[in-house]
């Protein structure tokens, strides 16, 4: 059965969420649902790079970041935008997963996985698919709150005023993590020119 | 995929990263919705009454409750129409019984907002009597707070 919050179109990302988040906070679970088709895959993306490619506690953890956003949203206020609530849910879990575990290595498996869309040149698709697991183990060593503001930045697309709620940073601090990430990241990937 | 070899190698792994697909998050979707559907959201109880206004029933004097999360989805039903929209719902419960109902409604620019409102009091009211019977101390007129938050072009439920 197709859900009317399939498309809340019409209006721009914002104001979509607003509706969305109007209707679950009234109970309507649909409109959760669109919820987390809109802003699941990305929390999903971040927290498998965060947890170094362990697929199985990036699920994990938006697992838990909507189930704390469903039993929390009538709390949401709209300080913030959705997504970077929504993310901040994500980044609070990952960190806690960091601090409980050692350290581990980036995932063999996801490594091997991270294979980007063919492309019509198969050498093209070989490179590719070698530097984005040059580019995966490179963030695998960036310090914690690197890898987290160029996710958001690069891969998120969010501004710097969305990553310093997200992260509860200041936006100075948000702008000197991020370029000592790209900086180190440049570092790790300029064997691949 | 637009990858220029030309381009530098971070420039092209984070384009392909962005561009990737990850096939396992249909399954992670779905175990989210099916826990999301398992978690009872925390929710006051109502005491409900007979048509004759007692809140004990039969000779041993049984109450019967009804919980929150029963009584706003429907009472959102009843309020959402093709020129209003349920903005908000909130119950305010005191000792467990319905002493105030605050609504906010968005409605659609051009409708009569005092008969928008009128229509969602009796609407309420109507919900009330249904499922929790006749309370003699709610008094619809005094006690349900309607509050237009939004008027807006074309439709409020998009607004």
């Amino acid at each position: 059965m197709s859900s009317i919050w399939a498309e809340p179109s019409g209006t721009d990302d914002d104001s979509a969420d607003h509706v969305l988040v109007r209707a679950a906070r009234l109970g309507d679970r649909d409109a959760f649902d669109a919820i987390v088709q809109r802003h699941g895959p990305g929390m999903y993306r971040f927290a498998l790079r965060m947890v170094g490619g362990h697929a199985s506690d990036a699920a994990e953890i938006v697992q838990e970041s909507f189930v704390s956003a469903w039993k929390n949203i009538a709390t949401f206020e709209a300080r913030s935008s959705l997504k970077t609530w929504l993310y901040r849910l994500v980044t609070r879990r990952a960190a806690d997963l960091q601090r409980k575990r050692k350290p581990t290595p980036v995932d063999a498996d996801f490594l091997a996985a991270v294979t980007p869309p063919a492309s019509s040149d198969p050498l093209q698709s070989v490179m590719n698919a070698e530097l984005v697991v040059a580019l995966q183990a490179a963030l695998a060593e960036l310090t914690w709150e690197q890898r987290a503001v160029w996710l958001l930045r690069e891969i998120e697309g969010m501004s710097y005023d969305e990553m310093a709620t997200t992260l509860a940073m200041t936006p100075d601090s948000v702008r000197g993590q991020l370029h000592r990430g790209r900086h180190n990241l440049a570092e790790r990937m300029a064997q691949w020119r | 995929m637009a990858v220029d070899g030309s381009q530098d190698p971070l420039e092209r792994a984070t384009q392909a990263i962005r561009e990737e697909d990850a096939p396992e998050w249909v399954e992670v979707a779905q175990t989210i919705k099916s826990r999301v559907r398992s978690v009872v959201r925390p929710a006051a109880t109502l005491t409900a009454f007979d048509p004759q206004g007692t809140a004990t029933h039969g000779s041993r004097g049984s109450t019967l409750h009804v919980s929150e999360r029963v009584l706003t989805p429907r009472l959102r039903a009843v309020i959402d129409t093709s020129t209003r929209a349920a903005d908000s719902v909130d119950v305010t419960v005191t000792e467990d019984r319905c002493s105030t109902i605050r609504i906010g409604l968005v409605c659609t620019y051009g409708s009569d907002l005092q008969t928008e409102g009128a229509e969602v009091r009796a609407a309420v009211a109507e919900v009330l009597t249904a499922l929790l019977g006749p309370d003699p101390a709610f008094d619809p007129e005094r006690d349900v707070e309607i509050r237009i938050v939004d008027v807006v072009e074309g439709d409020p439920h998009r607004a």
